[in-house]
């Protein structure tokens, strides 16, 4: 286990800590462990991002953490949220390994920290530890992907090309979201989604939204429950 | 006379939330976290030999998966009851769990305190199904809800409802069929309201989950 530097731990409160996750059992689990270490506590619970950016209005936490399953799309448009919300506070976000075109994104929406969400408990103590400071965390494995992505002759990711707006369409489209669902939820008319559905159809060379959706699933981008 | 102590083996793939979960789970009296997995291999490995009295498993883990494992745990002749966790609920899935030998299955966002009655209930010899998970299946096993929907297809349905969640348009569909595209369009219309989706991206998915189509490993 990695402990906080004694100096500025010593005789202080706790941080605290508002943990982001759907699910009550795996909340209890980490808040078990956090609080275990007695200088990092969890001061609030919310099922999602919105529940998060409420939640911190009323009192503001030292460290938000997300560790949302399942669903690309609203970990990234969730946690970028938070961060125009609160520019102040650090994000760290818990993510699935293989979705390394979100966990790109996500740095680049100035999120904090991204570890996978299979890290060991001792790098999930670093990682807090190392934002808290006001500095960046990314896990080694998520680094040397990154950094292979800058070298010449790497193969670039098809999804590089997207626009952040074109990227959110891509993944609601492949969750089986329809034309109409997706303009409320961008605030935008049928017309500009179906704009950039074209736009990504034609950028990913695929014909069909459930071609989409394949090339999602086969990404690690999408899941369909009861499926592994 | 005092009981003996429930043994576990716990199974998560996520270190922070099973170091958790095994404080939670040891500080209730009569239970005891004998072994950590975090695969479906090692779980199937730690249950041999460890022979623990129950497996608390994630349905969700690399490898062969939380439904395979149990599957084989099941098999391996040892008197072990298995509980399943899940992050998300599927009506689907607890049938295949159940029938692969699962004892209690349990959504992921229930209570310690409610880890722990199933796992008591089960060590019993019982079934432990989560509130919310048997509404579920009591919902799909009314009329009008049945086991697969795909059953109540025509042939012509079936093909049609085939090429489109594999990714086809419906221009290279009315191609293969010798059909007017205008035709398909009706086709896919009467699927959306047989199987109760909106969209194509929906009938592929629900294609997938029934297993009916795999994922497309080539574009």
């Amino acid at each position: 286990m990695v402990a906080l530097t004694p100096s500025t731990q010593a005789e202080e409160s706790p941080v605290d800590i508002l943990l982001v996750d759907s699910r009550q059992l795996v909340r209890a689990g980490i808040e078990r462990v956090l609080s275990d270490t007695g200088h990092l506590t969890v001061s609030d619970v919310a099922a999602n991002c919105n529940e998060a950016i409420r939640l911190a209005r009323r009192q503001k936490p030292q460290i938000i953490m997300v560790n949302l399953p399942g669903s690309s799309v609203e970990v990234l448009d969730g946690a970028s949220k938070i961060r125009r919300q609160f520019p102040d506070i650090p994000i760290l976000v818990l993510a699935d390994e293989s979705e390394l075109i979100i966990q790109e994104r996500l740095l680049q929406a100035g999120v904090a920290g991204c570890v996978s969400s299979l890290c060991s408990v001792g790098e999930l103590f670093t990682a807090i530890a190392t934002v808290l400071k006001g500095e960046r965390y990314i896990s080694d494995s998520l680094a040397r992907k990154l950094a292979e992505r800058r070298l010449p002759g790497y193969e670039a990711s098809p999804f590089d090309q997207l626009t952040h707006r074109e990227l959110q369409v891509f993944l609601l489209v492949a969750e089986g979201w329809d034309t109409l669902a997706i303009a409320k939820e961008l605030c935008v008319t049928r017309k500009t989604v179906n704009g950039y559905r074209n736009r990504v159809l034609e950028k990913l060379h695929m014909q069909t939204e459930v071609e989409l959706m394949h090339l999602a699933i086969r990404h690690g981008l999408v899941r369909i429950p009861g499926t592994i | 006379m005092e009981q003996p102590e429930i043994r576990i083996l716990l199974v998560d793939h996520q270190e922070m939330v099973r170091c958790g979960l095994q404080r939670l789970l040891n500080d209730m009296p009569q239970l005891c976290v004998v072994g950590e997995a975090c695969s479906g291999e090692e779980a199937v490995q730690l249950s041999r030999r460890l022979k623990p009295d129950v497996v608390l498993i994630d349905v969700q883990i690399p490898g062969i998966g939380g439904l395979e494992a149990t599957r084989r745990i099941s098999r391996g002749g040892a008197d072990i009851r298995i509980v399943v966790m899940a992050s998300q609920i599927d009506d689907l899935f607890p049938i295949r769990l159940l029938d692969a030998g699962a004892a209690g299955y349990l959504s992921k966002n229930c209570g310690i305190e409610e880890i722990s009655d199933a796992i008591c209930v089960v060590n019993r010899g019982e079934r432990y199904i989560s509130a919310d998970i048997a509404r579920q299946m009591a919902l799909s096993t009314l009329p009008g809800g049945e086991q697969s929907p795909f059953g109540r297809l025509s042939q012509r349905e079936l093909q049609v409802m085939l090429m489109v969640a594999q990714g086809q348009s419906v221009h290279d569909i009315s191609g293969h069929l010798c059909l007017s595209s205008k035709t398909i369009s009706t086709y896919r219309y009467r699927l959306y309201e047989k199987l109760g989706v909106g969209n194509d991206v929906e009938l592929a998915r629900l294609a997938i989950r029934h297993g009916i189509v795999s994922i497309a490993l080539q574009p």
